[in-house]
């Protein structure tokens, strides 16, 4: 059994109703509407990043389900990404966070957690104006701010 | 008229509605302008939160006041209360009170001013009073446009629409005459301190309070620059007519000469997105990443409200604490350190067991 799905660029993709299912929002879509010939549209979601999206469903489709965060013994890491998905996920910035807000708006938590764990990664052990400059983020304080930011860091080296 | 207000970095030119129409809700954005003194004037850089308001026939900018109703301790029918409010104001005050009382020892200004100031850094002038030593007194002033008064909305007794106000500015704390001109209600208490009646036909604005125009002060106690602050913050900015040609509106103007960046899309990720990254992290990135932008440093401050989340997140137990800043000392203390993570997540099982012993043996508890 497949099902349709169409990309905000007006790209279809027939996929596997258990690839297709692994997004909570499909498949409480189909479970509200029932089975259906007809595309469901995915309007944030463009066809470059449905593709990969499906290239990952389709690679954990038979996966067991995730464990309840709740009840997880050990507290989140991100040191342990399996092989062929620090594979996936190694592709431009750009594409990772279109995948992230897709995965986000798909609902797709083991997707999710994939790419915020591999954003975490890429901020691991640098330092502020390298995270900047990764992320284009505008430094925008003062310089009493600067100053102070200054200070918190010659303390944290006194120490 | 055009009324112009700017915002953060991005120096984007903003209307600003008239103060009637202003709502006292804030928007994000708002926020982020009231919390961060990095505001830039058309091109010079302004106290942050002051509204500006251009006068077309003198070329100048002249402030209307603030811009939200953010300072709500703010009372201008008593002089000496509030207010202060921004951070680098706090950091003026701080290096000004250092240089005339000198170094205390032990006992640093910060710890001694810390009581005075809210939560939002604002600090009572009342409170300040014994701070000042030597007879000098602690007295705010107007600082801001006084000499483009619309003066003739004050003959039409258009006067709300365009008094501007004193700012009871804690960057003024400079010893300034208490006895100013035309506002010689000044008294002293009993044991000495500064104390004024309420100034009288004031303006009204919905939720603000007048006190009275600049122009009855004395001009040279409001003209007179504070050698203590920096005058970047008390320049007015600079009008939109000025570096424009007589044909080029202003607006293209500012368009090209202020395009505004590519917002970084890290920061456009939705919250609980972000917040599922930062659980990720250990104080050492945490703290690089809180000294990137404004925006991140007060996300990931000590009062700020994701602590008890991220525990929660992280560690999937949140304890019973009450304030921001505990949850925060709590997850950093125990976030990397195994050990630590290991005893918190022990507690948790011994928790969660006694509730499940609960909820499933109601009448063993009974009895």
């Amino acid at each position: 059994m497949s099902v349709k799905l169409s990309s905000s660029d007006g790209r279809e993709f027939e996929v596997n109703m258990k690839v297709a299912t692994q997004s909570a929002l499909i498949k409480n879509l189909l479970y509200d509407l029932g089975e259906t010939d007809e595309a469901i549209p995915l309007p944030n979601v463009n066809g470059n990043v449905l593709e990969k999206i499906i290239e990952y469903c389709t690679h954990h489709m038979d996966d067991p389900p995730a464990l309840n965060e709740e009840y997880d013994d050990l507290p989140k890491r991100s040191d342990d990404i399996e092989p062929w998905d620090e594979k996936f996920i190694d592709v431009d910035q750009e594409l990772l966070f279109e995948i992230l807000l897709a995965s986000n708006y798909m609902d797709i938590k083991p997707l999710l957690d994939l790419g915020c764990k591999t954003v975490a990664n890429m901020i691991r052990n640098k330092s502020a104006e390298e995270i900047r400059k990764m992320f284009n983020i505008e430094e925008d304080f003062t310089e009493e701010e600067k100053e102070q930011i200054r200070r918190e860091n010659e303390w944290a080296e006194d120490r | 008229m055009v009324q112009f207000h700017t915002f953060g970095s991005t120096s984007t030119p903003c209307y600003v509605p008239p103060a009637l129409e202003r709502s006292g809700k804030l928007t994000c954005r708002d926020r982020r302008h009231l919390s961060n003194a990095r505001i830039l004037g058309w091109q010079g850089i302004s106290h942050p939160g002051l509204t500006w308001r251009y006068n077309t026939s003198q070329n100048s900018m002249t402030c209307l006041g603030y811009s939200c109703q953010i300072y709500q301790e703010f009372d201008a029918t008593q002089p000496n209360c509030c207010l202060s409010v921004h951070r680098s104001c706090y950091t003026v005050l701080l290096d000004h009170l250092e240089r005339t009382e000198g170094t205390m020892g032990n006992d640093s200004l910060m710890q001694r001013i810390a009581p005075f100031a809210n939560r939002r850094g604002i600090l009572s002038m009342q409170r300040l009073d014994p701070l000042s030593i030597n007879g000098k007194r602690s007295a705010s002033r107007g600082m801001f446009g006084s000499e483009y008064l619309d003066e003739e909305a004050l003959r039409t007794g258009d006067i709300a629409a365009t008094m501007p106000w004193i700012m009871c500015d804690p960057t003024d704390l400079p010893s300034i005459t208490t006895s100013l001109h035309g506002y010689d209600n000044t008294t002293y208490s009993s044991n000495g301190r500064l104390r004024r009646a309420p100034p009288k036909n004031l303006p009204s604005l919905p939720g603000r309070v007048g006190v009275p125009p600049l122009l009855l002060l004395h001009k040279a106690a409001i003209m007179e620059p504070s050698p203590t602050i920096p005058a970047q913050l008390l320049t007015p900015p600079m009008s939109p007519v000025d570096g424009c040609t007589a044909h080029q509106p202003y607006f293209r103007a500012s368009s090209q000469t202020l395009a505004p960046k590519e917002p970084s899309i890290f920061l456009s990720l939705p919250p609980h997105v972000l917040l599922n990254i930062i659980s990720y992290l250990h104080l050492p990135s945490l703290h690089a990443l809180s000294q990137t932008c404004s925006i991140l440093r007060r996300y990931l401050s000590p009062e700020s409200k994701i602590w008890p989340a991220i525990s929660k997140s992280t560690l999937g137990f949140t304890p019973a604490f009450l304030y921001n800043q505990q949850f925060a000392e709590f997850y950093l203390h125990v976030r990397g350190n195994s050990r630590m993570e290991n005893l918190v997540l022990l507690q948790r099982k011994r928790v969660e067991k006694v509730v499940q012993f609960i909820i499933y043996s109601p009448r063993k508890l009974c009895y």
